[in-house]
């Protein structure tokens, strides 16, 4: 099994382990990863993308750099905004470069699989629907784990045992911007195996 | 002024040299080696004026045992070093063998020799050197009785220059790692001969014997902070009369007992230290030390925000900064606080981190490729919370 190296730019302190297993998970059927940095600044990641892009394929020769952040119910470009930082440090890096745009946000990812979320939160009648509110899905997921009656997990554990179980295929077709990021991933993990490939040959 | 201070062979660090500026915050994750850092300056400090290595170790830093020491793949024996380089870029090696040796016919551990070296380019001069047996001064090497010379008093015989500078910077040397209480009832009866500094009690006193000046304007440095604080009472108990801080005479030689009380604003009446609140007794702590030591010396603090609420840590920070400038005294302190890292620029900024293979590091945030790549996307003048947001430290 081929094996990689990844950096990874993330938003939020819960995020960066669920993401490390959806990673693992999306890629489990081409190649083994080791993450080499993880960087989650105090802010979004928009402003720093440039230093993060040099750093990642500089300082650290990463194979692959994964940028995510949150689309936060704005209008604005936030993929385009990225692609164009990267590509002002050197388009080249944009081959081996994955980006998730999490609309609104990355917790998103982790409930759109009811069935899973409720197995995790315990919720025991299947028939009834996950409970819902006009709240971010982060605070869903808060208040779900919040209700649990005995032995409640910690937020950290909810957001690793919703990543580790759900249902990759389904939420690849019921949340798009996933969708978006697992094809962009796949894509690039394929341009940096081939690439590999290529200079063991060469 | 201290310009560098390089220690070896200490817990987590191996080898490390850190460069000091006229203030200088050490930062890092929990487990970095901040605190073995500032550990072995207390270490130092006390072996240095004299003191016995298992009562100042045991009492100060942790159990006396082998980890305390970088002792390397089951080596018996291993040095502790601590190097000094003064601001004319003399460098003074305070050189500690640490092995298992028999002490009243038990194997412990202990220090077989230690020696201080002045070493300039390739040169080394032995200031002195002794070992368990006997003690050798000078370069005449005549010997002298081991127990009654400690590292303090061989220094000032020997009558260098630079001898002097660093025995001074050693000797001046005012640590808080955190404000104790030496009392199980509250009020505290405090000898004028011994005030225990590391006490807020002790401190007050041992600043009051010094100068009268310097203590009410140690109190109106902390009113800054703290709004309302009411300078301490402290009282002469002499022969059961209890006089006022009037009668207290700067270096006085007479050995007199005291007791001091404090006042909380919300409150009349007057309480011992014990009553205050930790965030309170803090920062009287800090500003009386700072007070209280000597121009021109070197103060260290560990986790120098420990119990304050995030508006008085700014407030704090401004303070030492303005006072320590004003008396001349040179800082090191360890932070967590991102109030505190908002007040200070990027050279005063060590970056400590622990790899596997190195131990423990302790580079100058400014020297990090990392900070070579995020200072473009910072705006000019910014901040070291400012660096640290980009989440790359």
């Amino acid at each position: 099994m081929p094996h990689i190296h990844l950096g990874i730019a993330y938003e939020g302190e819960l995020d960066i382990e669920p993401v490390q297993i959806l990673i693992e998970r999306i890629l489990e059927p081409l190649c083994q990863i080791t993450i080499k940095r993880k960087i989650s600044p105090h802010t979004g990641i928009i402003g720093y993308v440039s230093s993060y892009t040099t750093i990642f394929f500089v300082q650290d020769c990463v194979d692959i750099a994964i940028y995510l952040t949150d689309q936060d119910e704005s209008s604005d470009d936030r993929r385009g905004q990225v692609i164009e930082k990267i590509r002002k440090v050197n388009p080249l890096y944009l081959d081996f470069s994955a980006i998730g745009i999490c609309d609104p946000h990355f917790e998103k990812w982790l409930i759109v699989d009811h069935n899973t979320a409720k197995k995790v939160f315990k919720i025991e009648n299947h028939s009834v629907p996950l409970p819902h509110n006009d709240k971010t899905p982060k605070y869903q997921i808060a208040t779900l784990k919040n209700v649990m009656k005995d032995n409640q997990p910690s937020l950290h554990e909810v957001y690793n045992s919703l990543a580790r179980e759900l249902d990759i295929d389904f939420v690849r077709t019921n949340c798009l911007d996933f969708n978006v990021f697992c094809e962009n991933l796949i894509e690039v993990c394929k341009n940096c195996l081939r690439n590999k490939e290529n200079s063991k040959h060469n | 002024m201290i310009r560098k201070i390089t220690i070896e062979n200490f817990r987590s660090i191996k080898k490390q040299t850190v460069v000091l500026n006229k203030l200088t915050a050490i930062i890092g994750k929990n487990g970095s080696g901040k605190s073995n850092f500032i550990s072995a300056i207390t270490l130092f400090k006390s072996l240095a004026t004299g003191g016995d290595l298992d009562v100042i170790v045991n009492s100060k830093i942790a159990p006396l045992t082998a980890e305390l020491f970088y002792f390397k793949d089951h080596q018996t024996d291993t040095k502790f070093e601590f190097t000094l380089t003064t601001r004319e870029g003399n460098n003074f090696v305070f050189s500690y063998h640490i092995a298992h040796i028999k002490i009243a016919g038990a194997l412990r551990i202990g220090i077989q020799n230690e020696c201080l070296k002045k070493v300039d380019g390739q040169n080394e001069v032995i200031v002195y050197r002794r070992d368990r047996e006997s003690a050798y001064v000078g370069e005449t090497q005549n010997q002298i009785p081991f127990k009654i010379e400690p590292t303090r008093l061989m220094l000032s015989s020997y009558s260098d220059e630079n001898v002097i500078e660093v025995t001074k910077s050693i000797l001046t040397y005012t640590i808080i790692i955190d404000t104790i209480f030496d009392t199980k009832d509250g009020l505290n009866i405090i000898q004028s001969n011994r005030p225990n500094t590391n006490t807020i009690d002790g401190v007050a006193i041992s600043l009051l014997r010094k100068n009268h000046g310097r203590f009410d304007n140690a109190v109106k440095s902390i009113q800054k902070i703290i709004p309302g604080f009411i300078a301490p009472s402290i009282l002469t108990i002499d022969d059961k009369n209890i006089k006022g801080i009037d009668t207290i005479k700067p270096q006085d030689d007479e050995v007199k007992n005291y007791i001091v009380t404090w006042t909380d604003t919300a409150f009349p009446d007057k309480y011992s230290q014990i009553s205050l609140s930790s965030g309170d007794r803090r920062v009287i702590h800090i500003i009386f030390s700072l007070f209280n030591t000597d121009e021109q010396s070197f103060m260290v603090i560990e986790e120098i925000e420990n119990g304050m609420h995030y508006e008085r840590i700014s407030k704090l920070i401004d303070e030492i900064r303005t006072q320590a400038t004003n008396r001349k005294v040179q800082l090191l302190f360890t932070t967590h606080s991102n109030e505190i890292l908002k007040g200070l620029t990027v050279p005063e900024v060590i970056y400590c981190k622990k790899d596997t293979d190195q131990g423990t590091t302790l580079i100058p945030i400014s020297d990090t490729i990392e900070y070579e790549t995020i200072k473009n996307d910072l705006r000019g003048d910014h901040s070291v919370a400012d660096v640290l947001q980009s989440g790359l430290f």
